[in-house]
């Protein structure tokens, strides 16, 4: 029994190497030129279970009597180029050129905004309504003495009873922030999440100003894309097209196949698919608000 | 009205041939009130004094203090005994305390919903209470679901829509449920078998997400007279409940006759239509200015008496023709309003109605009740008689029977009917297959926990083990959490019928959709050449599309209906097990029970002769279920014929029993399950039972495992029973097979063999053989010869002949 569980451990221990092996190929992510399968997805098949720890490093973070998994990185620690697309957001943000166009207006004000108070959010569920969902993905600007940073800080419940914990996090968090910048958030997330609290029955104070860049798309993009989804502008806009990115529809059931088999195999992809759709939003406003669009 | 005078007046016209049967007098009761200790709040005391309520009832005294002061009380008192003050009252002064307050109010029908909410706007107004309330059913518009959700203090919704639309959107909800004050679950008589067994689990799903968000509401609920309601109540909410049944509200004297139509042939079999003569006393009452409540069994028949009697009427003045009218499922919503609207003005005279008019829709004081055959249950019908009344006045029902053999029975023989309890109402929560819906359907509205699932009956941890394998859930830290695919309530429907329904076109007025029909019915009654009847005018069937599930008609003038033929066929598709028990052989399996709606009668209006004949082509109906049957061995039959006897009949009486007794044991309402006899898919005639739901419901397979039980019990029930050729309460059967037909245009059929019945059960319980009765001329057969005319004898001859006998009598 003993020199099973020895066994097991230097098999984690290899699996780590090779997965690091493979984090390093993939480095530098971001850009044009990104393997859409991203940081940690295609490794193929697994000879025994994935632990959550070895496929996304993170940390069980205890809060309010619960605990959650969080994974907070700086965005170039995903993405080499995180400092340069970050710079031209801050620019973007900071330049007095506004597009004179009036569906650009719901952007207005992101210009004023203070770029740390303004957090891009993103969720996964296990279905469409009234289903617990199981990670928020935020995304915001991180002021530190070495100059801003873009930080990626994704709050993952383990399983279905860590999702109350994930909220209440979310729920202490969310006032530090003046903007929510979302995708569909009006219709989808925030009202998704409001759903969510009030199951678990605490309050949630919502940022005063809420920028649905759905709305935004429909309004200016009009028919220069097939459709207004955020992969399609994401492949339209910032040139970047996924590959073996886990489809939206399949999210639910890969979460459900982790909490009942433990295994993170499927995990990898879905924290880089919320990644990718955060950082997704934070280029559309880029390029909505810089003066070659 | 003047029961009395009315009475006197119909016994010496040349109409009445001695059709009074029998006479039945309800004495009057007094009223009896009471005083509430603490007293309502003044505003509310004024408003009820403004509605003309001065003082309350013991009962209500009763239920009130009770459910003010916390505890859940189910009111079983008569029909028009104030019921509905019994809940409103705590309710509004609940309001008048804490305006925030919520409460919510269940009824069987939407459109008892409607008619509780304009009770309810009594009380509301610049002079009233201030408060919101509303129906929220499937017909609410979304735009106004979310003003309802937000701001209704009181709403009114059916258990299909609890189920189904608030319950999974609990957090949509959270601010109603967390100030639910009071649950008010109306009719729960009506909450029976499968249904009522679904509606017991949605009451603990209410309870369990009401207690999520800090409620603990208290539940009032009101029944009609069941034998059991206080058992059926704590079952159904799955609570101790006070039961208050001490009736103070007043009863005028009630006339109940049994009015049996005349015969019209020497022979005294063949009787006057019972269709034409219930509509010969509705014109006699409605011309006396009495308001009258028909009550039959088919929608056909509302139409076709609401025909003769506006035929009748319209003699006496062209005018009177409307003051009569039909009341049925079937019409649109907007139709059926005018129609309770014009009763209760007093406009319409006479309302020809099925069932659907038994519940409490709120119609005004009817004076008098016209039962057209025996409704199927000594519950609805004492619902039926009750409906006509209110207060102090004098009321008369007058039952009409059919000239079927059970309708005869109960005529010739009252004391069966005014001496029976009313019938029980039985639910079992714990059905596996109905728990299994509701596990998946509370998994996915909260995590079920350890404690819950231990009060879900012995089957819940075992049924969440299977849909743990099933990865339907996953047990984790002491909960069960959802972790399916969809929307699991969205699975279950609570009613077992058809949620197609077809809608009736008339092409000839711009195509505008004159009402609506159930898929079951759509083949019986509005299948291509069929006449349909709606408000007592015919229309000719054009076609029937069932894809898109659309009957045209158009309104045609002819002096006919029609009554379709169908046939119903079980055969085993499977046999899954099987045991040797005693003498014969008990199967269990799959099988299919077949529906054809294969032909239909022409039925010339004001006579019961077909006058012609016509082919439906329609596709068979058939339900896949699970059944249970029984085959005999070749020596019971032989054992039967040798006393002269049938042995199919006896069979058949066998099945009659079995639908009755079989309930008791495997929990379930009689008209869940079906029993026939057939021989198509064994070597020799058998005994079927079947679940009345498609795939089963576990009936047949505990009917399985008790068939010595349930047998015995058939046995013992029919050893008992005092009649002496069988009856309703053994070997006959109630409730016809197709209750949608016209009972007078159809074969009369007969009590089936009771003597035989017990042969073969002796036979199978192993028992002492039973010796039958000798076989009678069945009373039924064909009249006796009539003396044949010769030619007198001369009365010389006469003399001679006469004096010949008187001397051989000497000798």
């Amino acid at each position: 029994m003993g020199e099973r569980q020895i066994d097991i451990k230097k098999e984690l221990e290899e699996l780590k190497k090779k997965a690091e092996g493979v984090f390093s190929r993939h480095r530098g992510a971001a850009g044009p030129s990104v393997p859409g399968a991203g940081l940690f997805g295609d490794l193929g098949e697994p000879r025994s279970p994935r632990a959550l720890q070895e496929v996304v490093p993170g940390e069980a973070t205890p809060f309010a009597g619960g605990a959650f998994y969080r994974v907070l990185a700086g965005a170039d620690a995903v993405w080499p180029d995180a400092g340069t697309f970050h710079r031209e957001y801050l620019e973007a943000l900071g330049n007095p050129f506004f597009p004179a166009a009036p569906g650009f207006a719901a952007l207005k004000p992101l210009k004023a905004a203070c770029p740390e108070r303004v957090c891009y959010l993103d969720i996964e569920t296990t279905g469409l309504r009234m289903s617990p969902l199981f990670l928020v993905g935020l995304m915001y600007t991180s002021a530190r003495e070495d100059g801003a940073r873009l930080v990626v800080d994704q709050l993952f419940a383990r399983d279905y009873s860590e999702e109350e914990t994930v909220l209440r996090f979310l729920a202490d968090l969310l006032p530090r922030f003046d903007i929510l910048v979302t995708f569909n958030g009006i219709s989808f997330d925030m009202p998704y999440i409001q759903e969510r609290v009030t199951v678990h029955r605490f309050p949630l104070a919502k940022p005063p100003t809420h920028v649905d860049l759905l709305l935004v798309a429909r309004a200016v993009v009009g028919g220069r894309t097939p459709n207004h989804r955020l992969q399609t502008l994401e492949a339209h806009f910032c040139g970047r097209k996924r590959v073996g990115d886990i489809p939206g529809a399949e999210i639910p059931q890969a979460y459900h196949d982790f909490v009942r088999t433990r295994d993170a195999k499927d995990m990898a992809n879905v924290i880089h698919h919320n990644r990718l759709d955060l950082v997704t939003m934070l280029q559309l406003v880029t390029v909505f608000l810089s003066r070659e669009s | 009205m003047e029961v009395t005078k009315f009475l006197k007046k119909v016994q010496v016209e040349d109409f009445y041939k001695g059709q009074i049967a029998h006479k039945h007098t309800i004495p009057t009761r007094a009223a009896r009130f009471g005083d509430l200790d603490p007293p309502l709040p003044e505003k509310l005391a004024k408003l009820l004094k403004g509605t003309g309520i001065e003082k309350l009832y013991v009962h209500q005294v009763e239920a009130v203090k009770n459910l003010r002061s916390g505890k859940d009380v189910v009111i079983v008192t008569s029909t028009a005994s104030g019921k509905t003050l019994c809940y409103n009252i705590p309710v509004l002064s609940g309001l008048i305390e804490d305006p925030e307050a919520r409460a919510l109010y269940l009824f069987p029908t939407k459109a008892l919903a409607q008619d509780q909410l304009r009770v309810l706007q009594r009380y509301m107004g610049p002079k009233g209470i201030r408060f919101e309330a509303g129906t929220y059913d499937g017909d609410t518009p979304a735009s106004s679901r979310r003003k309802l959700r937000e701001e209704a203090k009181v709403l009114l919704t059916n258990p299909d829509m609890l189920h189904s639309g608030i319950l999974p959107n609990h957090a949509k909800w959270a601010n109603f449920l967390s100030r639910l004050q009071y649950v008010v679950i109306d009719e729960i008589h009506t909450y029976r078998g499968i249904f009522g067994s679904h509606i017991a689990n949605v009451m603990r799903r209410l309870d369990r997400i009401a207690a999520h968000y800090g409620a603990h509401p208290v539940f009032a609920a009101s029944s009609a007279t069941i034998a059991n309601p206080g058992e059926h109540a704590e079952k159904l909410l799955g609570r101790k409940i006070k039961v208050v049944a001490e009736d103070g509200s007043p009863r005028g004297r009630k006339q109940f006759l049994f009015w049996n139509p005349p015969t019209i042939d020497i022979g005294e079999m063949e009787r006057r239509s019972s269709n034409i003569e219930a509509a010969e006393l509705v014109t006699k009452l409605v011309l006396d200015d009495v308001q009258t409540i028909a009550f039959v069994r088919a929608r056909v028949v509302s139409e076709v008496i609401t025909r003769y009697t506006r035929e009748m009427l319209g003699k006496h003045r062209a005018s009177m023709k409307d003051s009569v009218h039909p009341y049925r499922g079937g019409y649109l919503p907007e139709e059926r309003r005018e129609i309770e609207r014009r009763l209760f003005s007093g406009d319409l005279k006479a309302v020809i109605s099925t069932n659907a008019l038994e519940l409490g829709i709120d119609v005004g004081a009817l004076h008098a009740s016209v039962i057209v055959g025996y409704p199927g249950s000594i519950a609805s019908t004492w619902q039926q008689a009750g409906r006509a009344g209110r207060g102090k006045e004098e009321a008369l029902t007058i039952f009409i029977p059919y000239n079927t053999p059970l309708d005869q029975y109960l005529v010739s023989h009252p004391e069966y009917f005014f001496g029976k309890s009313p019938e029980n109402a039985i639910i079992d929560p714990g059905n596996p297959h109905i728990l299994m819906a509701h596990l998946r359907s509370g998994a996915f509205e909260l995590p079920l926990e350890v404690k819950e699932v231990e009060t879900m009956g012995e089957f819940a941890p075992a049924i969440l083990e299977l849909l743990e394998d099933e990865h339907e859930v996953k047990f984790l830290k002491g909960k069960w959490y959802w972790t399916g695919k969809g929307y699991p309530s969205a699975d279950v429907n609570l009613r077992n019928i058809s949620p197609n329904v077809y809608t009736i076109v008339n092409e000839k007025d711009g195509a505008k959709v004159i009402g609506t029909i159930d898929e079951t019915s759509a083949f019986q009654q509005v299948h291509p050449q069929a006449i349909y009847l709606h408000e007592a005018e015919t229309y000719f069937v054009n076609k029937l599309d069932t894809d898109k599930k659309v009957a045209f008609v158009e309104p045609t003038n002819v002096d006919y209906y029609t009554q379709s033929i169908t046939e119903v066929q079980v055969k085993v598709d499977r046999e899954e097990k099987a045991k040797d028990w005693r003498i014969s052989k008990v199967c269990f399996g799959d099988v299919s029970v077949t529906s054809l709606t294969f032909m239909f009668r022409k039925i010339k209006f004001g006579s019961r002769d077909s006058i012609g004949y016509g082919k439906c082509d329609l596709p068979p109906q058939i339900l896949e279920t699970a059944g249970v049957w029984v085959v005999p061995p070749q020596e019971v039959f032989a054992e039967v014929r040798r006393h002269g006897r049938v042995p199919g009949e006896g069979l058949l009486g066998l099945s009659n029993v079995l639908r009755e007794v079989t309930p008791l044991y495997v929990m379930c309402d009689p008209l869940d399950i079906g029993t026939t006899v057939n021989s198509r898919s064994t070597d020799s005639p058998a005994v079927y039972l079947y679940d009345k739901y498609p795939g089963g419901l576990g009936f047949s397979l505990k009917a399985y495992d008790l068939v010595e039980e349930i047998m015995a019990a058939a046995l013992e029930l029919i050893m008992t029973c005092p009649c002496s050729h069988g009856c309703p309460s053994c070997v006959g059967s109630p409730i016809p097979p197709f209750s949608q037909l016209d009972p007078e245009a159809g074969a009369k059929g007969m009590i089936p063999d009771k003597e035989a019945a017990l042969v073969i059960l002796h036979a199978f319980l192993q028992k002492e053989p039973y010796m039958p009765k000798a076989v009678e001329r069945a009373r039924n057969e064909a009249p006796a010869p009539e003396r044949p005319k010769g030619k007198a004898l001369p009365i010389e001859l006469q003399g001679k002949l006469r004096a010949e006998l008187r001397k051989k009598r000497v000798k």
